[in-house]
């Protein structure tokens, strides 16, 4: 049985005075199921991270209703948000957001200290293919490697959902392939439900199902075929 | 473009920017103030030193004949321990004699340029019902002589008094006041180089309401019947070593003390308090102007780092380094110049004012206010320039890496020995201590600021406090304990009637070195209680030995038990301190009357003061009622107040400024990891305790260490006042005080960090995270 993880009902955000306005979203409805590797795809300003920190309330909306897990998101106080966030969501941004003064595994001890029942770090680690840079400070990684210890560090306390925006925005095709094949077979071992944000069409072949959007609005959603969907071709 | 940027930065932060302003504002107008005023004062008075030949030094004879005396070889015979009023009445001329051979071996001793003797008689003034207190001159002809400020020269029949104490009392010129019974006409206001502050006979009592100097003529003068005084002024060469100048005149055995003139209050303490008001002027200023100009390089370099992505962007887009540095240090140097400018020109006008202050005080001429560019210069341009070099440096190398850099997020390149060292250092203690230490230390250079900047708030926090106290301390509290009623200064024991009244004897003397009173009293006396520490009573113990004031044990960490060395009247003995009395604020030792008595005048009834239980009206030595002190008292401690609390409320209000700002930058510049670890799930709980955690306990040490070292620094204020003019000076702190700035500091510092994270929740969290900044 398939239960619904996220669920977004007419969910509109502005920006800006009322003079000068910026429709972000524009009366958004989506449901994304659990344990589901989802891709939102949508040109530059469409609204995407928009979308993203709305869904995971790190933003608030000016109007709709958004539920995960039965928890009513938009009603929820400063508080509960971070407690919520605290036990079920994980989040990697593009530049990686790592602590300067840390070695990787205290990186992603901060990210474990955050609920009783996280993974251990070295294990995760392993999973992320750093087992080898467990003292090393960030500076000491590439790109690809930061954002898997990003990835770690998200990972290690077991949220439901990961929230990824832009993750391979800045690292290379290479490193961009086996940061995104961690991810998925993250979301295979965990059964994590990641909801990743990308500009980059090809990226969007790897996910179950693909959210198409263009101006704040919701263009389409596809469902990518069994097959299709482990297979990633950079062809842009 | 950028110009438009600028002004947005520093719109956006309209609060920092008022209160750094205002920070400026002060910095320059306190400079000023001082500048102005203390250069107008200093020329003024130096010249009129100069031209009316002041005193380098003083010299107070003996009052009775002594050894050395005697073996002056000359036709008088005199006897040892005589009272020269006495040989006076029953010999003029041996007098006369006794006097110019003195004068005669001084000048001998090649010391000194000039030698004479300073003569004045001490009583009254009377006009309708007020009587004050009045110390008549007969002019010198070479040093210390007269200044004649407002309308003429005494003739016969004519007085000229200090015009302070004219205006002071609704006094004018060509008014009648009666001296000795004898009516005089105010004919000027009269300035005397060593009198710039009017003290006679007590130490702190210099209110010029309710004292004055008078010069009348000579023949009017020997006509007042009044007791005559002479102390010996000298001028010496300027190549003249002090120390070796004391020597040689305390070797005379008729010499009772030795007095610079830069150590005497009278005479000398407007030099301290001109230099003393300059450097604090200075000080202050300074602290104030750097503390706020590195306040404002930070905020426009946090700006700039926040904003090296765009930064990049332009660079790549093709604008130089000069257009996107030039428009901030345009800003920069207009903010600093325009609040400097302000500050300076409110100095300028209040110039006046400070100059009025002084002397209300000090009986120096007036001078016109002395402006110079070297003080717009100092006060506005040094600190102008100063600042957008040093933010000049710091923008241009931020902006120097390639566009592509700029536009990458700034990393630490390499890991840094001092982050080694402290992991290992903190091994043992918790992850989120550890990256508590290792920000701080990351951000040395910062926290440094930071530290510096704390601290000398809280200095002047501590100091305003601890001067809130002084006068409480030294007047009241020393008037407030003597039971007597009226205390006589009785130079000639003869003339004054001792039956049933206290006698006392107060002289300088030299304990172990250090400058102190002693109070010698007879162990019966019933006007000078001695509680000890236990509220005991030592009065009884004065024929045992020194008793010594708390104040004196604690400057000099003297007790109970030691035998210490006391130098008074070219004698020297030794003696055990046997107590310690806890009231008398200053530097004050106690001993037995009877022998102090026999060691001056051989004879055991030797006395110079008398304290009465019911309040005395007339005796042969001036008369000074409690009453009357407690009133002079109360009266400077009015201006002193002002003085003092305008003081403190203007470096309270400045350290609370430095404190909100250092916190509020503090805080905000924790922005990018504040939303982290608000993004990754930490509550603003935990989130406080991590990042603001190591400001926190930075804050504590901060403070714990600021106590002792403003406690080590009001001692040796305390001690040097004391060192130089006798001048107890009781900078102090009290336990309250110490709650008072502790409770202050935490409330000021965690209203700042409320407002900084007020500032930062209204921002994104994820926007945060964009930041390249790690
Ligand atoms: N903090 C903000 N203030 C004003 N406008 C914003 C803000 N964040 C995003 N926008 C605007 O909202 C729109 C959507 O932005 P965003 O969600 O970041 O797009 P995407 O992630 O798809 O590039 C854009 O037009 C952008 O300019
Ligand atoms: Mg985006």
């Amino acid at each position: 049985m398939i239960s619904v993880a996220i669920e977004l009902k007419k969910v509109r955000k502005t920006y800006g005075t009322e003079a000068v306005q910026t429709v972000a979203l524009d009366d958004v409805d989506l449901t994304i199921d659990n344990g589901k590797f989802v891709v939102v795809l949508g040109p530059s300003g469409s609204g995407k991270s928009t979308l993203l920190n709305v869904m995971s309330g790190l933003d608030h909306l000016d109007e709709g209703k958004i539920t995960i897990d039965d928890y009513a998101i938009d009603s929820m106080s400063d508080k509960a948000l971070t407690q919520f966030r605290r036990e079920h969501l994980g989040f990697i941004f593009q530049q990686y957001n790592l602590l300067q003064t840390l070695t990787v595994k205290e990186n992603v001890e901060i990210g474990a200290r955050l609920v009783e029942d996280a993974l251990d770090s070295e294990k995760v680690l392993d999973d992320v293919g750093l087992s080898d840079h467990l003292n090393k400070y960030p500076f000491q990684l590439s790109g690809g490697e930061q954002q898997r210890v990003s990835i770690a560090r998200a990972l290690v306390k077991r949220p439901k959902i990961l929230f990824c925006d832009e993750p391979t925005g800045a690292v290379d095709e290479e490193t961009a392939k086996s940061v995104l094949e961690i991810l998925q077979n993250l979301n295979k071992k965990y059964e994590t439900t990641i909801v990743l944000i990308t500009h980059n069409a090809s990226i969007a072949k790897l996910a179950h199902s693909i959210v198409k959007m263009n101006s704040g609005k919701i263009v389409g959603v596809e469902t990518n075929k069994p097959q299709e969907a482990r297979k990633i071709s950079w062809n842009d | 473009m950028f110009k438009r940027h600028v002004v947005r930065t520093f719109a956006r932060q309209w609060i920092s920017v008022i209160l750094l302003s205002f920070l400026l504002i002060i910095s320059g107008f306190i400079y000023t103030i001082m500048a102005v005023s203390v250069r107008t004062l200093k020329d003024e008075s130096e010249a009129y030193f100069e031209t009316t030949n002041q005193e380098d030094f003083s010299v107070h004879l003996m009052r009775y004949v002594t050894d050395d005396d005697q073996a002056f070889d000359v036709a008088c015979d005199f006897e040892v321990g005589m009272l020269l009023s006495t040989l006076k009445e029953n010999d003029e001329t041996c007098h006369q004699v006794l006097l110019d051979a003195r004068l005669a071996a001084l000048s001998e001793a090649e010391f000194s340029r000039d030698l004479e003797y300073r003569v004045h008689k001490d009583g009254y003034l009377d006009y309708g019902n007020t009587r004050h207190r009045t110390r008549v001159f007969r002019d010198n002809e070479r040093i210390n002589t007269s200044r004649i400020e407002t309308g003429s020269y005494p003739e016969s029949g004519e007085v000229a008094i200090g015009r302070l104490y004219a205006e002071l009392n609704d006094l004018t010129l060509d008014d009648d006041i009666e001296l000795d019974g004898q009516v005089y006409r105010i004919s000027g206001y009269v300035l005397l180089p060593d009198y710039n502050l009017p003290i006679f006979e007590h130490m702190y009592m210099f209110d010029s309401a309710y004292q004055t100097i008078a010069l009348v003529s000579h023949e009017d003068f020997d006509a007042l019947s009044w007791q005559e005084n002479r102390v010996l002024s000298g001028i010496v060469d300027e190549t003249m070593d002090e120390d070796v100048l004391e020597e040689t005149v305390m070797r005379f055995g008729f010499v009772e003390r030795f007095v610079l003139t830069e150590h005497n209050l009278r005479s000398g303490a407007i030099y301290a308090e001109l230099d003393g008001g300059q450097a604090t002027g200075l000080f202050l200023s300074i602290m104030l102007a750097v503390i706020g100009l590195v306040i404002v390089g930070i905020m426009v370099s946090k700006t700039m780092s926040e904003e090296r992505r765009t930064l990049g962007v332009f660079k790549a887009l093709g604008v130089t380094r000069h257009e996107m540095v030039v428009p901030y240090l345009i800003g920069i140097a207009l903010f600093s110049m325009i609040s400097l400018f302000v500050g300076y020109v409110l100095g300028l006008l209040a110039a006046p004012w400070m100059q009025d202050l002084y002397l209300r005080f000090y009986l120096l001429p007036r001078g016109t206010i002395n402006i110079q560019w070297v003080d717009l210069a100092v006060a506005v341009f040094v600190p102008t320039v100063i600042v957008v070099c040093l933010t000049a440096f710091n923008l241009y190398r931020m902006v120097k890496p390639p566009a592509v850099e700029l536009i990458e997020p700034q990393v630490m390149k390499q890991k840094p020995r001092r982050i080694k060292w402290l992991k290992k250092l903190l091994k043992p203690f918790d992850l989120l201590q550890v990256l508590q230490g290792s920000m701080l230390i990351r951000q040395w250079g910062k926290v440094l600021i930071y530290v510096i900047g704390i601290f000398l708030a809280l200095y002047m926090v501590f100091l305003s406090l601890g001067m809130r106290n002084l006068f409480q301390h030294t007047m009241q509290g020393y008037y407030g304990m003597h039971t007597y009623e009226s205390v006589v200064y009785c130079e000639v024991p003869t003339q004054c009637d001792a039956a049933e009244h206290d006698k006392g004897i107060e002289i300088q003397v030299l304990v172990q070195g250090e400058r102190s009173t002693l109070l010698a009293l007879d162990p019966d006396n019933n006007t000078h209680p001695l509680p000890d520490l236990n509220n005991g009573d030592l009065r009884g113990k004065l024929s045992e030995g020194l008793i010594i004031s708390r104040s004196f044990k604690d400057l000099t960490g003297l007790d109970v038990g030691d035998r210490v060395d006391i130098m008074a009247y070219g004698y020297t003995f030794t003696e055990t301190i046997v107590g310690i009395t806890d009231l008398y604020p200053g530097a004050y030792i106690f001993y037995d009357r009877e022998a102090v008595s026999l060691m001056i005048t051989q004879e055991v009834d030797y006395f110079n003061r008398l304290y009465t239980e019911e309040r005395m009206e007339t005796s042969g030595g001036m008369i000074v009622h409690r009453e009357t002190m407690l009133e002079q008292v109360e009266s400077i401690e009015g201006i002193y107040q002002t003085m003092i609390y305008l003081m403190v409320g203007g470096s309270f209000a400045m350290a609370v400024i430095v404190i909100y700002l250092l916190m509020l930058l503090t805080v905000e510049s924790k922005y990018y990891e504040m939303s982290l670890f608000k993004v990754l799930g930490y509550t603003n709980k935990e989130i406080s305790k991590v990042l603001l955690g190591g400001y926190f306990k930075l804050n504590v040490v901060i403070f714990i260490s600021s106590i002792p070292l403003a406690i080590y620094s009001f001692g040796v204020l305390t001690r040097t006042m004391l060192d130089w003019f006798g001048f107890f000076f009781p900078l102090r702190m009290e336990h309250w005080d110490i709650v008072l700035a502790f409770v202050v500091f935490g409330l000021v510092a965690y209203v700042g960090s409320l407002h900084a994270r007020h500032k930062i929740k209204k921002r994104s969290l994820q926007e945060a995270l964009k930041i390249y900044q790690v």
